[in-house]
């Protein structure tokens, strides 16, 4: 268990070197640099930029220039937002936490429908049930996510008026029921594809687990159906689905992104499109990082909890 | 009233005292989309206590479909057919035909008066359970005991069964152990309710020579003292001669030769049966026999389009036209005690003797 | 069941000697969806020239006219301009846009896919940790980042959706490239002295063509989507040119009082996406049948 833990630890060590050097581009990409915004700004001459460039050290060839950005990243100075001077890490804290409270609600949402969906799909493969869920699961990864958030709020908000059309909370009213109420039409909006996901591959795990020869095994001990399918096939199909979870975060994330949009949610993802409009770079690129670094944490957790998991790689390590 | 034809299901359900099963024309289909696929054909045998059948036969004979057909444990309902009778003495004494059973009177019967081994120790253990706890599961539900007490009867049967410290083997996952300790563990599991009968469906194959002959004496002790009958599906006459009381062979879904161990070997009737002798080596053959040993030449007919007459004509070194695809030859009482389906058997065992 | 059961109740002869084709048409979604893309694309073709309207036709009279009741056969938009012609020459930019990213996503994802799958190594492994780290980026956070960097034409727009969409390919690529290299057929190519470009892309590429055309496929429905998601979000493709996406961006205002500004073009991509994921699959099922029947 402790070789792969440290060389698992080692590998994202590496990507995250790449992530970086990729994120590092980007930053660079920008007209006129990491400086863009003073030359866009108007207010200053070509020589107040240069003496700048120089004093930012932006004159210094770009591996220098990449170390040290590099180096100023890791201790967690990521710059200080155009807008407002805050440091941008803890812009980004500060918008987090909606973000990660609708991620993981609708992931909770998805989890329980999609396995159901799954399973019931495995178990009664080819009949009616399992042709609808197999057409529905691939209309709803085609349905773009904020068209379906309006059609949420049209229907929901507009027409029948159960739903608040947005934001995280009425203002005045910070009570638990009303954070609620706002967030079941975000949660249901960036639950369908996780759903969809959950549902395609939960069946098809499901399918691989019943006809092992253990769940035969099972059968000629007399155990009960129930049991057999809970204990002995949703048990083992569930295992995969960790991994899954862990690649499917890039797609949440982006998903999240759009809901937040549409629902005005005062999460990263609008913090981001706000940043774009403004052209706060910093809080762009440390954004987009910092989105990066949590898929690459995100699949790194999947992968040891999978070995925590699976008792064949768990206790005695591959 | 004497003229009316006896239903079905009112056939005597009656065992002799000491016969723990009796299988009666027993037939399974698979419906697949080509059509109707008849794996088993009439296969009627009975089994005393404590005695030991030997199921023969090449892949694809139907052996393992009828081990699987007895336990119910082939598809469900429209995916496969099952007809005949297949009588089985519970651990309370009374007869069921099992053929007829309700699904949940059906799992009582399961794991508590007939279990089963399978091939693949390997596949046949649930990876993410422990071993106890697998061996506790079917102790659990059919005697009732607490997980407590099932665990502490599991480390016992551990031990019956030849494993060196139980109780902490009990703690184990599957990956852990070996083959040869997986198979004991899949006996101990089916040996946890002290069923009547045992069907081991070729539980040595997959194993080490040296590991097979201890699995093979681990299961003669065993039978020793719990006087239950097996059932053994192997394809190994080596280890048909080591283990059985009587041997059934199998061929394309039918009986074609059913005698005890020795008759069987010493003078078999069926060309099939004498070809599958001819392909194993023997310790005792000296160098020039030894290179005569031969495979039957051929394949086993497709079950969706069987030839005409008897089903080993095609490959039968003794296929006389007109005679042998004919119809299917009737399974007749050679000697006493002695089966076979084969039209010239008088005539080649007037030849070979 | 691994036991002769199953390996007697399973032999389908008949199978064997179906073609793809005959496969994909047996498929009724992938054929339902090849018919909607068909119709969709000839609409999109010559749909324009056939309607009364044009789509960048201004008719202050007539704005917000609902569908269905009077000439606007599904409505106007705030400027009274034609929500179905707007639509079709929508469906134009979004559908050569799909196409077009597909195209390019392709050629980069099979081009870093052979290079590391046939010569392994350190290159191989320095080309598929790079695709890793691209993979790690959300793709809308990395759409979003760079469009706001580069100028939002539509060539532009294209190439940025390409940029960020080949990893998958490149990964399919290379699994399949280092499982053909180890066959005998690339050895004995090799032995006789064929170049690395001949024996990668005369030997090796077409045995791997199948499940290449199936992430093509899937590549334009993602293509089309991406497109949809920047364009809404005010990054795509700039009015006064229409998408299936832009044509949304301002919806969210008028939901209460003309939400059919908002209906018609989201289902006209959830229509062409799903369309083309149905195709994806049935050509799955069809040019791989071990990867089928799932």
């Amino acid at each position: 268990m402790g070789g792969y833990v440290g060389k698992r630890l080692l590998q994202a060590a590496g990507l995250l070197l790449i992530v970086s050097v990729i994120g590092f581009a980007i930053l660079h990409m920008a007209p006129g640099g990491p400086l863009s915004q003073f030359a866009a700004g108007g207010d200053m001459t070509q020589e107040d930029l240069d003496r700048l460039a120089e004093q930012l050290g932006l004159n210094r060839p770009l591996p220098v220039q990449y170390v040290d950005w590099l180096w100023r990243m890791l201790r967690g100075d990521w710059g200080a937002s155009y807008r407002d001077g805050q440091p941008v890490l803890s812009v980004i804290g500060s918008h987090i936490g909606a973000t990660l409270e609708l991620m993981l609600t609708s992931t909770l949402l998805a989890m329980i429908i999609g396995a159901w969906v799954g399973i019931l799909g495995a178990i009664r493969r080819y009949s009616l049930f399992d042709a609808l869920a197999t057409i529905g699961a691939m209309v709803a990864l085609s349905i773009p996510t904020f068209w379906f958030g309006l059609v949420v709020i049209y229907v929901f908000s507009v027409g029948l008026g159960w739903l608040p059309a947005g934001n995280r909370y009425t203002i005045g009213d910070e009570s638990l029921a009303d954070r609620i109420h706002h967030l079941i039409g975000p949660c249901i909006v960036l639950a369908l594809v996780s759903t969809a996901v959950w549902s395609r591959y939960m069946r098809s795990s499901m399918l691989d687990v019943i006809h092992q020869d253990y769940i035969r095994t099972a059968r000629s001990k007399g155990i009960p159906e129930r049991r057999i399918l809970i204990h002995h096939s949703v048990r083992n199909a569930l295992l995969p689905m960790i991994t899954i979870t862990g690649l499917h975060l890039p797609t949440l994330l982006s998903g999240a992104l759009v809901t937040e949009t549409v629902f005005t949610w005062p999460g990263m993802g609008r913090l981001f499109l706000d940043s774009i409009s403004y052209r706060d770079y910093p809080v762009v690129m440390g954004i987009l990082m910092f989105t990066a670094v949590l898929v690459l944490l995100g699949s790194l957790l999947a992968d040891l909890l999978y070995h925590v998991a699976d008792p064949r790689l768990g206790a005695h390590g591959a | 009233m004497p003229d009316l034809p006896m239903p079905l299901d009112t056939r005597p359900a009656l065992l002799a005292e000491d016969e723990v099963l009796s299988v009666r024309d027993l037939s399974i289909a698979f419906h697949t989309p080509a059509g109707a696929l008849p794996a088993v054909r009439d296969v009627s045998f009975t089994l005393r206590r404590g005695e030991t059948l030997a199921l023969v036969g090449e892949s694809g004979s139907g052996k393992s479909v009828t081990s699987l057909g007895i336990l119910r444990l082939t598809p469900r309902a429209p995916f496969c057919r099952i007809t005949g009778q297949v009588l089985l003495r519970g651990h309370d004494g009374r007869v069921r035909d099992l053929v007829s059973l309700p699904e949940d009177e059906m799992r009582d019967v399961r794991g508590r008066d007939a279990a089963m081994v399978f091939q693949e120790p390997m596949t046949s253990l649930n990876p993410v359970h422990r071993v106890g706890d697998q061996v506790a599961e079917a102790i659990r539900f059919h005697e009732g005991l607490g997980r407590r007490a099932a665990l502490t009867k599991a480390a016992e049967l551990l031990e019956l069964v030849g494993i060196p410290d139980p109780r902490r083997r009990l703690s184990s996952y599957p990956h852990e152990m070996s083959g040869g300790m997986r198979q004991r563990v899949m006996i101990a599991m089916a040996l946890s309710c002290e069923p009547q009968l045992l069907i081991a469906d070729e539980p040595t194959t997959a194993l080490d020579v040296t590991i097979q002959a201890q699995i093979l004496d681990l299961l003669r002790r065993l039978q020793e003292r719990t006087r239950m009958a097996v059932i053994f599906i192997t394809h190994n006459l080596g280890v048909v001669a080591e283990i059985a009381d009587r041997v059934m062979v199998m061929y394309s879904g039918r009986v074609v030769e059913q005698a005890p161990v020795r008759p069987l070997f010493g003078a078999p009737l069926m060309p099939y049966t004498r070809g599958l002798l001819r392909s194993v080596p023997r310790l005792d053959m000296a160098g020039r026999e030894r290179e005569r040993l031969q495979a039957i030449p051929g394949a086993v007919p497709d079950p969706l389009a069987p030839p005409p007459g008897c089903s080993f004509a095609p490959r039968c070194g003794h296929f006389e036209p007109g005679l042998c695809d004919a119809a299917v030859p009737g399974l007749d009482l050679a000697r006493p005690e002695h089966l076979v389906r084969c039209v010239r058997w008088p005539e080649l065992a007037r030849n070979a003797a | 069941m691994s036991t002769a059961a199953a390996d007697a109740a399973l032999p389908r002869p008949a199978r064997r000697r179906d073609s793809a084709l005959r496969r994909f048409m047996r498929h009724r979604l992938a054929v339902f969806g090849t018919v909607v893309i068909g119709l969709l694309a000839l609409a999109c073709a010559v749909g324009p020239y056939l309607l009364p309207f044009s789509d960048t036709e201004i008719d202050i009279m007539q704005r917000f006219a609902p569908p269905f009741s009077g000439a606007h056969l599904l409505g106007t938009d705030p400027l009274g301009r034609d929500i179905l012609a707007r639509i079709l020459m929508a469906g134009r930019i979004s559908l050569s846009v799909g196409f077009a990213a597909m195209a390019i996503s392709m050629v980069i994802g099979i081009a870093v896919g052979l290079v590391a799958g046939y010569y392994g190594g350190w290159l191989g492994t320095v080309l598929m940790r790079f695709v890793d780290a691209m993979l790690c980026f959300p793709s809308i956070f990395l759409l979003l980042a760079v469009s706001s960097l580069i100028g939002p034409a539509v060539g532009s727009i294209i190439l940025l959706i390409a940029v960020t969409s080949w990893m998958e390919v490149a990964r399919i690529v290379e699994a399949q490239i280092r499982a053909l290299k180890a066959r005998d057929f690339a050895v004995a190519a090799e032995a006789l002295g064929a170049s690395d470009a001949r024996v990668m892309t005369r030997e090796l590429l077409p045995n791997a063509i199948a499940p290449i055309v199936v992430a093509a496929t899937l590549n334009v429905a993602h293509a089309i989507l991406a497109e949809s998601y920047i364009s809404f979000l005010g990054y795509g493709i700039q009015p006064p040119t229409p998408s299936w996406g832009n044509m949304l961006d301002n919806a969210q205002s008028y939901l209460t009082s003309a939400p059919w500004l908002a209906i018609f073009p989201g289902a006209a991509i959830t229509l062409a996406v799903t369309s083309f994921n149905f195709i994806g699959d049935g050509l799955r099922d069809a040019l791989d049948p071990r990867m089928g029947g799932r």
